[in-house]
């Protein structure tokens, strides 16, 4: 008895599993198909040409919702009027063959109840094979209680400062990121990097060579394209750098060769990956939560704050990790206490080159795409970052760079929108002229 | 060794690439399948070969020489094909139909390059002059047309003739400057009236800092404001225009956002893909965005659907299958690559269509020659019309006057060098990121 109750409940509620799931179907299937694909086909079509003009409008309320069922009519300068019904879009279009004035007006005793209309005819002028626009300002909204859902102006405004802040910060750690190994670079060899920007570039373009053409998955996409980047650095402190050092070329020297290499490599990824953005994955994500950003922002932002840290405890706590310190502090004193300075500096460059890579790849990922050209864009805000955190220093660099985030991304709540790199710079110069050695930069001692 | 090192990357290279391009023209395939009857097919056109490059040989007299100067690299790359195509397919069909003055044409292909670099054009057109060529076609950006001008329209001077500037200031500028294009005016207009008619009347405009930019957006800001719209963000004056070197854009979408548009035009170049990605990320309704003739393409490399209903403006119309299918033939043929944009192809056909006529016109290859019959080719003077070089060139020999009518479907050269009348087309994105016809204003 207790049994065949069971057993029948259960029957019972199978009988339910197969609607549910043929309902639930349905409402998925009809989420695909665009509304008011089939309606519009009932609104007349008009497409001009040597013979033919449009007269065209599209009535929707406060809140975009077209206005369905509203009689439009058209006053022709001569001949006899002609009335329309919008349709689910909430479009009307004449088809006129004529040219001259022509009246719209809209009747107002057929707007759906709480809908309000200030100006209720337009008078247009209409050229053959063109279209002639009328806008209807229709205020108040169709939503069930009829009230218009408005958010106060100051609210919208402080919205976007909290934005425009978060986005700050998240520019901030990924410069910091790519920018904590031109510091390196530059404290333990005295050289500025300008090809590290095409080292964040490569991150992006070999991210979306793995990901993007052959389809595999990001992460193991994203951990594949940061050991090649490493690669590279350590290919070319062996190959350039290194014979480059021991030929005893100048810093200033070497620093040409670099803009050459970042230039040669610029148009060598234009060449191969073509003038527009490539991007690892086509997915564009929601925006959500406290920052409102997308999801992979969040992890990106994590990952940078993590590996940031780690490159920290590495510099600070680790034997290597004092030892480059100390090649950074003075290469000879270094030198001459049994330090391989020549392995330091090509560990520092496998360091910072897979960190750019790491980047390029965050980066890839949180903007949706890397062009050619943007490593050689963001290198002015990464040398502005570790100028202004102190160069040489990596603790400086993550600091510079938050600074130079922010402000680029923040400056347009109160300058023109232009001047958000010159802002930057502004900056930087301004700290320069108080602390010439940066934020967190060592005095020189001069003499 | 370097040597055989050298050899085995550029297989890797090649290879790659080759992998590359298969992997675009499957996508490609799937997409262009969506236009109806516009799906050419490629088997049955007979591909025509690349005109030769000009040598030292080529007496200039004799011998029409035209100097493209292109975007091959920069922020206008992406859009280079098309007028590429255009350019080639032109010469190519020219010399099938017996050359100018009765000689095949040759070319100088060279690269404009984009305004952050000006001295990859300025020695593009450094080589163009010394080389002597007939005519010069190009650039596509305004504002690289505007840098290098001075140098061409030197004496003696040399005829210039742009498949896609739009700047209103390049109206009437020197007596060698000609376009194929409408300037800003008659797009802006067809994008003002588009926009109004959808029932928008609060657009925000992301407007990057460039003059093509700027003059569009002033233009449509008109439009808006006469059919009793307004500008919520990007307006004239307001300094809210975005540097073109920009790559992050998410706060400028929150700033445009924050004012609360019924629509937003997107006024840039290669920057459009940030700022799509940012906009639908900060939960945009995709169908209210619009795009201008400098961005309007295919966007293969988002998410399918994330374009659907957003519309867009761009010059000419829709050029039709049998002119795609010479193109896509033309290009696979010489570039080896399958043709994504058909952006500014029929401007740049055209373009040198007159030139060589008018070369035939004048009896001699020379800019001088070229320069007092591009008016009278064009139809100013309201003669025999005729649609194709062949039909055309027993005109032009005869001296007597005629009127070439090609793909882009232009009226003739006003007094200031700017076509009278020009189509703009209004297309409409589909669920795969590409775009689809869907009508042609004239203005």
């Amino acid at each position: 008895m207790h049994f065949s109750r069971l057993s029948r409940s259960r029957s019972g509620s199978k009988k339910w599993v197969l609607p549910t799931l043929v309902a639930l179907l349905l409402a998925f299937l009809a989420t695909f198909i665009p509304v008011g694909a089939t309606a519009s086909a009932a609104v007349p079509t008009c497409s001009p040409d040597a013979t033919t003009a449009c007269v065209r409008g599209t009535l929707l309320d406060d809140d975009s919702n077209a206005v369905a069922k509203v009689s439009v009519t058209l006053t022709p300068p001569t001949g006899p009027e002609e009335t329309e019904v919008t349709g689910s879009t909430g479009q009307w279009v004449f088809s006129v063959h004529e040219k001259g004035q022509y009246k719209v007006s809209v009747d107002t005793s057929t707007l759906p109840k709480g809908l309000k209309l200030a100006v209720a005819s337009k008078t247009l002028t209409v050229a053959l094979s063109s279209l002639a626009p009328a806008a209807f300002d229709i205020t108040g909204s169709q939503t069930s209680d009829g009230h218009v859902v408005q958010q106060s102006a100051t609210s919208l405004y402080l919205l976007r400062v909290w934005q425009q802040f978060a986005s700050g910060l998240r520019l901030g750690l990924l410069i910091a990121l790519a920018s904590i190994g031109l510091s390196l670079v530059y404290g333990t060899t005295g050289l500025s990097n300008f090809a590290h920007a095409e080292q964040v570039t490569l991150g992006g373009m070999l991210g979306f060579t793995f990901a993007g053409v052959l389809g595999l998955n990001l992460i193991v996409a994203s951990v594949i394209t940061v050991i090649l980047c490493a690669l590279t650095g350590y290919l070319q402190d062996k190959f350039i750098w290194g014979p480059l050092r021991k030929r005893g070329l100048g810093l200033n020297q070497l620093m040409i060769v670099t803009i050459g290499l970042s230039i040669a490599l610029e148009y060598t990824y234009q060449y191969f990956y073509g003038g527009q953005p490539v991007a690892m994955t086509g997915i564009i994500q929601q925006n959500t939560g406290p920052l409102y950003m997308t999801p992979i922002s969040y992890l990106s932002m994590a990952i940078a704050v993590v590996v940031l840290v780690a490159v920290g405890l590495f510099l600070l706590k680790t034997r290597i990790g004092r030892a480059t310190r100390a090649v950074s502090d003075n290469r000879a004193l270094a030198a001459a206490s049994g330090i391989d300075v020549d392995r330091i500096i090509r560990l520092v460059w496998i360091i910072s080159t897979g960190l750019a890579g790491l980047a390029g790849v965050l980066y890839s990922l949180v903007q949706g795409g890397m062009q050619w050209s943007t490593g050689l864009q963001l290198l002015l805000l990464m040398f502005a970052a570790v100028t202004l955190g102190g160069l040489g220093t990596a603790f400086g660099a993550l600091v510079g760079s938050m600074i130079i985030g922010v402000v680029v991304e923040m400056s347009n709540l109160v300058l023109s929108a232009d001047l958000k790199y010159a802002t930057a710079l502004v900056i930087l110069i301004l700290v320069l002229l108080v602390r010439p050695q940066g934020i967190l930069g060592r005095r020189e001692r001069i003499g | 060794m370097i040597k055989t090192l050298r050899g085995r990357a550029t297989l890797t290279i090649v290879g790659v690439t080759a992998l590359a391009v298969a992997l675009a023209g499957c996508a490609n395939n799937s997409t262009s399948g969506s236009t109806p009857g516009a799906k050419p097919s490629t088997s049955t056109v007979a591909a025509l070969p690349k005109a030769a490059t000009c040598t030292s040989s080529d007496d200039a007299t004799t011998t029409f020489k035209l100097g493209t100067f292109l975007p091959l690299t920069g922020s206008l790359a992406f859009l280079g094909p098309g007028a590429v195509s255009g350019a080639g397919l032109a010469l190519s069909e020219i010399n099938k139909d017996g050359g100018v003055l009765g000689k095949p044409t040759c070319t100088i292909d060279t690269d404009s390059s984009d305004t952050d670099n000006p001295t990859i054009g300025n020695s593009s057109i450094a080589k163009l002059l010394q080389a002597k060529v007939s005519a010069i076609l190009g650039a596509e950006s305004s504002s690289v047309t505007e840098n290098v001008l001075s140098k061409v329209t030197a004496s003696p001077g040399t005829v210039m003739i742009s498949p896609a500037n739009t700047d209103d200031k390049l109206t009437g500028i020197s007596k060698w400057y000609f376009r194929t294009a409408p300037n800003n005016t008659v797009e802006a207009n067809a994008l003002g009236s588009q926009i109004i008619s959808d029932g928008h009347t609060k657009v925000g405009i992301l407007v990057f800092n460039d003059p093509y930019g700027t003059n569009l957006r002033d233009a449509t800001q008109k439009i808006v404001e006469k059919n009793g719209g307004t500008v919520t963000y990007g307006a004239t004056g307001k300094g809210q225009e975005f540097p073109s070197t920009q790559t992050t854009f998410s706060s400028d979408v929150s700033a445009v956002l924050a004012t609360k548009p019924d629509a937003i035009v997107i006024d840039a170049f290669d920057q459009t893909q940030a700022i799509i990605t940012a906009l639908a990320s900060a939960g945009w309704t995709m169908k209210n965005t619009y795009f201008v003739d400098g961005n309007l393409s295919a966007y293969p490399k988002l998410a399918p659907g994330t374009l659907t209903g957003a519309q867009g403006t761009t010059q000419g119309v829709n050029p039709n299958s049998a002119f795609k299918a010479r193109l896509d033939a033309w290009y696979v043929k010489n570039e080896g690559k399958k043709l994504t944009t058909y952006s500014y192809a029929a401007e740049s056909y055209d373009a040198v269509m007159l030139l060589a006529l008018s070369a035939d016109a004048g009896k001699s290859a020379t800019s001088a020659a070229i320069q007092p019959k591009m008016l009278p080719a064009s139809g100013s003077t309201n003669g025999t019309v005729c649609k194709t070089y062949a039909a055309c060139l027993p005109l032009a020999n005869a001296g007597t006057d005629f009127h070439y009518t090609g793909p882009s479907s232009i009226g003739p050269f006003n007094a200031g060098h700017d076509p009278s009348t020009g189509y703009i087309g209004i297309y409409k994105y589909n669920s795969t990121n590409n775009f689809d016809f869907v009508s042609a204003v004239k203005g």
